[in-house]
């Protein structure tokens, strides 16, 4: 029994190549759009959030001396999506106190991501020397100011002498932008002398974790330090990462549905197309279980094959397709694996029980 | 004549409903074959024959009406003991030859043999093939053979088993004068080396002579039988 069903399956496989061929692409499809679907939406949804990051680009501030040799440890709390390495301080401006913004270095945490701040100036460029300073457009407006111009600032301790700033570039209005002035770290020194208390550690969360567990763990590994949370601004970006999520989820649902679907079809079309087939070898004694097996093992090769040869081609042309900032797509195509092969094979036997169930009789006058 | 096998199907009833229309194919069909019988039914096209066939043959369940094989109603059988009872006792050849397009001439013949589980498959497929002169064509597929060939090929298929029993279903339909002839002469002595029963269901009168006996069917009912 078991080798005539080997034999009926391998010749289904071997010999009727182009219904084969349509199941494998098929599959293929199915694969490559759902692993291009998955990474595409998640970078899609966390991009478009970032327009809720209203008051600042990051979600949690702590600061205190030190806190830069954190750094490691933000790998063992789960749902920060970047971070940054930055020195928030305060100065006297012309029109009065105001908090400034020196970066010490981009940085991402697993790497790869898209960068949570960015100096993206509508006029000039970002600051590269000790005496430059970027304006946010409404401080320029307010002060009188264009690219070329000099400020001052004061440390808030009122001592010493005001230390001049050109103004390098205006800030563009644009998400992930500081809407803060921002200075190099040596022109932060130049205002700020003990720059360690200005110490800062800015992260953005994913849009999922709860903002008040990461404060609490970021507390626990610096408990001198002060944890600020921007609470209100997260609130809508979780709001947003949940319809997004459920724009996503449904997307793959569809994803996978269809190419199920799709296979299910073929391989119902296949099967009818040799119904006489299927009759003939019903007429001469083959049981119909036998039918069904042969079907189901010919349906699974068809399944393999194809999975086999779709990780091949998304795992080899993904990084080729799509933009390198996006996260690797080996995650999504075990998630689709694990619903294409139980879901196609679910299809490929009710497809071929409903054809073989018919009588033999019904099935030879297809001839 | 052998007397160890007989079929019958006794006041068989089949209706087929098309849309609105209910059409009673037929109406208490009575029939009896027997080992090494040759029994020839005829009828204008559309008078049931195949169904006839079909339910003698334990493809298609009669509405009323039994079908024993020695004394067993067939259609009270489960489905899988019905295949088995085909694969063993029964063979076909089919007007449209039905062979497997995919597979050879002896891949064909070797279908019902490794259904069967046979070890010797291939030896006792190409001797058949041999018989019914086919010896040169074993490697071919259906498309790569004539008509008559392929009905060669078929009536090889149906009696490679040494079945009991073979039905035969207008072999000759799709054939010009010359193959068939030849076709009717191979599956008459292969039948009759055999010692087998065989039911050949034909609208044409030529093949009355081969028959042991000649039945017709009239209005859904096997009514005349002659010598």
């Amino acid at each position: 029994m078991i080798r005539m069903i080997a034999r009926l399956a391998w010749w289904g496989f071997t010999r009727d190549r182009l219904k084969v061929a349509f199941m494998i692409l098929a599959v293929v499809g199915g694969m490559a759009a759902y692993a291009v679907l998955e990474p595409t939406l998640n970078h899609v949804s966390a991009t478009s959030m970032q327009i809720w990051r209203t008051e600042a680009p990051w979600d949690i501030s702590v600061k205190g001396t030190g806190v830069h040799s954190l750094v490691k440890s933000l790998r063992s709390i789960s749902g920060i999506a970047a971070y940054e390495e930055a020195f928030l301080f305060d100065a006297i401006l012309p029109r009065g106190q105001m908090t400034l913004l020196a970066l010490k270095g981009q940085c991402e945490p697993g790497g790869g991501a898209t960068p949570m701040l960015s100096l993206e100036c509508v006029e000039g460029r970002a600051p590269s020397a000790q005496n430059e300073i970027a304006l946010t457009q409404g401080l320029a407006e307010t002060l009188g100011l264009a690219v070329g111009d000099t400020v001052s600032l004061l440390p808030m301790d009122g001592e010493g002498e005001p230390v001049p700033f050109t103004v390098s570039g205006i800030l563009a209005a644009k998400i992930r932008v500081p809407v803060f002035p921002v200075v190099t770290r040596e022109g932060a020194s130049s205002v700020q002398p003990d720059l360690a208390k200005s110490e800062c550690l800015l992260v953005a969360l994913d849009g999922r974790v709860d903002i008040a567990k990461v404060a609490s763990a970021l507390r626990k590994l610096a408990p001198e330090a002060e944890v600020v949370t921007l609470e209100e601004q997260y609130k809508g970006i979780s709001t947003g990462f949940s319809y997004a999520d459920a724009v996503g989820s449904a997307a793959q649902v569809v994803t996978m549905i269809v190419a199920i679907a799709a296979l299910t079809s073929l391989f119902f079309l296949g099967e009818r197309t040799k119904s006489y087939q299927i009759g003939v070898l019903k007429a001469v004694g083959v049981p119909s279980s036998w039918l069904v097996l042969s079907s189901a093992v010919e349906g699974v090769m068809t399944l393999s094959a194809g999975c086999v040869l779709g990780w091949v081609l998304v795992t080899q042309f993904y990084s080729v397709a799509v933009p390198s900032s996006l996260p690797s797509v080996v995650p999504g195509l075990k998630d689709i694996l694990r619903v294409l092969v139980p879901g196609g094979a679910a299809g490929i036997l009710t497809a071929s029980a409903l054809v073989v169930s018919r009588p033999a009789s019904s099935l030879l006058r297809d001839w | 004549m052998e007397t160890g096998f007989k079929l019958s199907g006794k006041g068989l009833v089949k209706t087929y409903k098309t849309g609105d229309a209910t059409i009673q194919v037929l109406a208490g069909a009575t029939i009896e074959v027997s080992a090494g019988e040759m029994v020839v039914l005829l009828g204008p096209s559309g008078s049931g024959k195949t169904t006839l066939l079909h339910l003698l043959a334990g493809l298609e369940k009669p509405d009323s009406g039994s079908v024993f094989v020695n004394g067993t109603d067939i259609y009270s059988l489960s489905d899988a003991k019905r295949s088995r009872m085909r694969r063993e006792q029964f063979g076909f050849v089919f007007q449209s030859f039905n062979l497997l397009s995919s597979m050879s001439a002896l891949e064909n013949v070797q279908i019902p043999l490794w259904t069967l589980g046979r070890k010797n498959a291939r030896v006792l497929a190409e001797e058949i093939l041999e018989r019914v002169g086919l010896a040169h064509r074993i490697h071919h597929r259906p498309g790569q053979l004539s008509g008559g060939e392929q009905q060669r090929v078929a009536i090889a298929r149906a009696l490679v088993t040494q079945p009991k029993m073979v039905f035969a279903d207008e072999p000759t339909g799709n054939l010009d004068r010359s193959s068939a002839s030849s076709v009717m002469d191979c599956l008459v002595s292969a039948v009759r080396d055999s010692n087998a029963g065989c039911l050949l269901v034909t609208h044409n009168m030529q093949w009355a002579e081969v028959a042991d006996r000649v039945l017709y069917l009239v209005d859904g009912r096997v009514e005349v039988e002659r010598k």
